[in-house]
């Protein structure tokens, strides 16, 4: 090496070396926040406005049939409460750009006073106290099992950290079956009747329903998701559901090992694998099954509520053929269960102050009052009891469906970990159905490479 | 002459001044925007990549524990193969194709320009809409599988197989790129004076010998830059693997500048992703080292 080229690398790296110092020096210290306890707060009677106006920043993601309904009731929010000012501002669509936004604020000191966000993603502001709990008087109750009896039974479970309520639903989802009536039809089957049960059924229900020109596969009767790159929905909350069926969990009780490679696991992905190899009734490497669902190659696919406007936008000639049916159980199931649940809460700010905190949560009560018109204008499920009891809930058979599947359904954890964990179950099924590698072995692997993300914070 | 010299040099010293003191005043917006914009975002990268952050918390020093980390992560070793593979094995056919490209399309022919532009026209295309053009080709019932069902007999799964999916995404950025090369090679070729064909014209070489003896030496330099570039380019892969596959089935595509984006921005590792940037960073810088030094080598050589 030249001696020109030598010194040229010594003063780069120098520089490095002392900017790095330097920065190290003028970095802030780890303001970690202490350590106290966070409780529930008490119902209490809620303090008497102050004269000034409180202005409090909403973040949600965007969602155009959300966006105007959101608008709508924060008007109505400002003009019942003359003294709190709402801004409303939208991030991106995409959940990995809305969380980078939204974390980076918090890491600005700039985050929201309220905002939406995924479960998944929770986990780092719940572990860490940035979210402040929900507090029960601002809803007229006195206690938060109170405010828990509105919601249906188990899914206020993902917003929940050691025992306390951090967030109201603005959106609870469940994948269940979508079937294609006409395509039933075809086959000679009638969809209500037909429809299948157990994932057993669905083996022989796919023979038939499958077809094959020139030797390519131009139906399928149903296919999962095997998290290819366009693919819509993750497939782990549906093979995670059909383990769960089994007795299967993601993590021990005290979240401190994962069991992803007992025999619950193996065997449903077992069941995956044969459905590609053995019976060849589905394939990764086609076109991923929820859009042959709305081209009409696909007659059933897992997917939640929102799917019914996505098809009807894409195919409104497929929309008027889906039937929703309950996410099918195994014949020797140990506990009747959907799909692993997700869902999107509104959250407030741990670090706004006490008038903005409480702002946040009477405009987060404003919000989750109308569950009705969310799920008539934007397809969206906000899980309250009395849902069951509107007409848009009644006149729709398939949406009960739905709230059916969630009885007995566990969310996906909101594990600060989460999305690593989503990440690490994916490349375990796409092992074993695009390499055919054994089951219990890809399983393995998954399980040592979560227990290193529990054992590495 | 005595009383006039040092006048003189004082003059003399006055414009060499006053010309750099100008010459400052016009670098200073540009290295202020490189100061700002380039050089502080990769000094505080190499910061963050001794921390652990998260975004959310305070960044922790933690010194080299995120390279220790690094050579113990196996996906990250994946990725690092997987780079290499890519960029080793698109460099070769990209080189080889480019030339071969450049010396017919050098030649004067009838409508030399049109096919000129139609072997660039991939260029300017962006790459993710050369990425979801290319899934509809590599799909199992696709017009590509159409070809060599028929030929062949065979219909690969292009996209979910582990062993053929690296291969796919490494054909899709040859084919993207060698029209680039080729007019670097084609540049190349023109700077060659024509005085050493006629020489070897003169002294009976054949076209074989003309190629290996005089084309292939004179065009060393452009060899070795399109080499190093097509590496370094082929280092920061990124919209392929993310379009195509994102990094699967089960990792098999993905490359580092991916696994900093997941680390990054999916699982909020920020600390971790500027440890494996900074990486990435001494290897591009490596290549680009080992560039210099050719090149200069080279021009010793012809000095």
């Amino acid at each position: 090496m030249s001696p020109h080229i030598r010194s040229t690398i010594l003063i780069f790296i120098s520089t490095l070396a002392v900017f790095s110092l330097l920065l190290a020096a003028c970095a802030p210290q780890a303001t970690q926040p202490a350590a106290t306890e966070v409780t529930q707060p008490e119902a209490t009677e809620a303090p008497a406005p102050s004269a000034e106006k409180t202005k409090i920043v909403f973040w949600s993601h965007d969602f155009p049939p959300r966006e105007k309904l959101d608008r709508q009731f924060m008007d109505k929010f400002m003009a019942d409460n003359p003294t709190i000012e709402v801004e409303y501002v939208l991030g991106p669509g995409d959940d990995v750009q809305y969380i980078t936004k939204l974390m980076t604020a918090f890491a600005g000191n700039e985050a929201p006073d309220c905002f939406n966000l995924l479960t998944f993603s929770s986990g780092p502001l719940l572990s860490q106290g940035l979210v402040a709990p929900v507090d029960p008087s601002i809803y007229g109750f006195t206690s938060l099992e109170e405010l828990e009896k509105t919601y249906i039974i188990g899914t206020l479970e993902g917003f929940k950290h050691d025992g306390k309520l951090y967030a109201i639903p603005s959106e609870v989802s469940i994948y269940s079956l979508f079937a294609n009536k006409q395509l039933f039809a075809d086959a000679g089957l009638d969809v209500e009747v037909d429809y299948p049960k157990t994932w057993e059924d669905m083996v022989p229900l796919g023979q038939k329903m499958n077809k094959e020109e020139n030797g390519q596969l131009v139906q399928r009767g149903f296919d999962f998701t095997y998290g290819m790159a366009d693919d819509l929905t993750s497939p782990v909350l549906s093979f995670a559901g059909m383990a769960y069926q089994l007795g299967g969990v993601i993590l021990n009780e005290d979240g401190t090992e994962s069991l992803v490679n007992t025999e619950p696991w193996v065997k449903t992905f077992q069941f995956i694998q044969d459905w590609v190899y053995k019976e060849k009734l589905g394939n990764p490497a086609l076109t991923v099954s929820l859009v042959g669902y709305y081209e009409g190659t696909v007659a059933q696919v897992l997917s939640g509520s929102w799917y019914s406007s996505y098809v009807k936008e894409q195919n409104p000639a497929v929309f008027d053929q889906i039937v929703v049916k309950p996410f099918p159980q195994f014949k020797d199931a140990v506990q009747k269960s959907g799909a692993l649940m997700y869902a999107y809460g509104l959250f407030t700010n741990a670090s706004s102050s006490p008038e903005e905190q409480k702002a946040c949560q009477m405009l987060i009560k404003e919000m989750s009052d109308h569950p009705e018109d969310y799920l008539r204008d934007a397809g969206l499920l906000q899980s309250r009891v009395d849902l069951q009891d509107t007409q848009t809930f009644k006149t729709d058979p398939n949406l009960p469906v739905f709230l059916k599947d969630m009885e007995g359904s566990p969310y996906f954890p909101a594990h600060p970990k989460a999305f690593e964990m989503l990440d690490v179950l994916t490349r375990a099924l796409q092992r074993a159905v695009t390499e055919q590698q054994d089951p219990q072995e890809s399983l393995d692997a998954a399980k040592a490479e979560i227990d290193a993300l529990l054992q590495n914070p | 002459m005595s009383a006039a010299l040092p006048s003189q040099k004082h003059s003399r010293w006055n414009i060499y001044t006053r010309r750099q003191l100008w010459g400052l005043v016009f670098v200073l917006p540009v290295m202020i925007f490189f100061a700002i914009f380039a050089f502080y975002p990769m000094i505080s990268a190499f910061y963050y990549s001794l921390t652990d952050y998260n975004l959310i918390s305070p960044p922790v020093f933690v010194g080299l524990k995120g390279y220790e980390r690094m050579l113990q992560d196996e996906r990250f070793l994946i990725a690092l193969k997987n780079t290499f593979v890519y960029a080793f094995g698109s460099t070769l056919p990209i080189w080889l194709i480019s030339l071969g490209l450049a010396l017919v399309f050098v030649r004067d022919f009838r409508g030399r320009n049109l096919v000129r532009v139609l072997y660039f026209a991939p260029v300017i295309v962006s790459g993710v809409v050369v990425s979801m053009v290319w899934r509809v080709i590599y799909h199992p019932y696709g017009p590509l599988n159409a070809v060599l069902g028929s030929l062949l007999g065979i219909a690969p799964t292009w996209l979910t197989s582990r062993s053929l999916a690296p291969l796919a995404i490494i054909g899709i950025n040859v084919w993207q790129s060698v029209g680039f090369y080729m007019i670097i090679f084609i540049a190349g070729l023109q700077e060659i004076p024509q005085e050493f064909y006629d020489a070897a014209k003169v002294d009976g070489a054949s076209p074989r010998q003309t190629f290996w003896h005089i084309t292939l030496p004179l065009l060393k330099p452009t060899s070795l830059f399109v080499l190093v570039i097509t590496l370094i380019n082929c280092f920061q892969a990124f919209t392929y693997q993310y379009v195509m596959t994102k990094g699967g089935p089960s990792d098999a595509t993905n490359v580092i500048g991916l696994y900093v984006y997941q680390s990054a921005f999916q699982y909020l590792r920020m600390g971790y992703a500027a440890t494996i940037s900074v990486t990435l960073f001494v290897i591009i810088m490596g290549l680009t080292l080992l560039q210099l030094r050719l090149v200069r080598t080279e021009e010793a050589g012809y000095a």
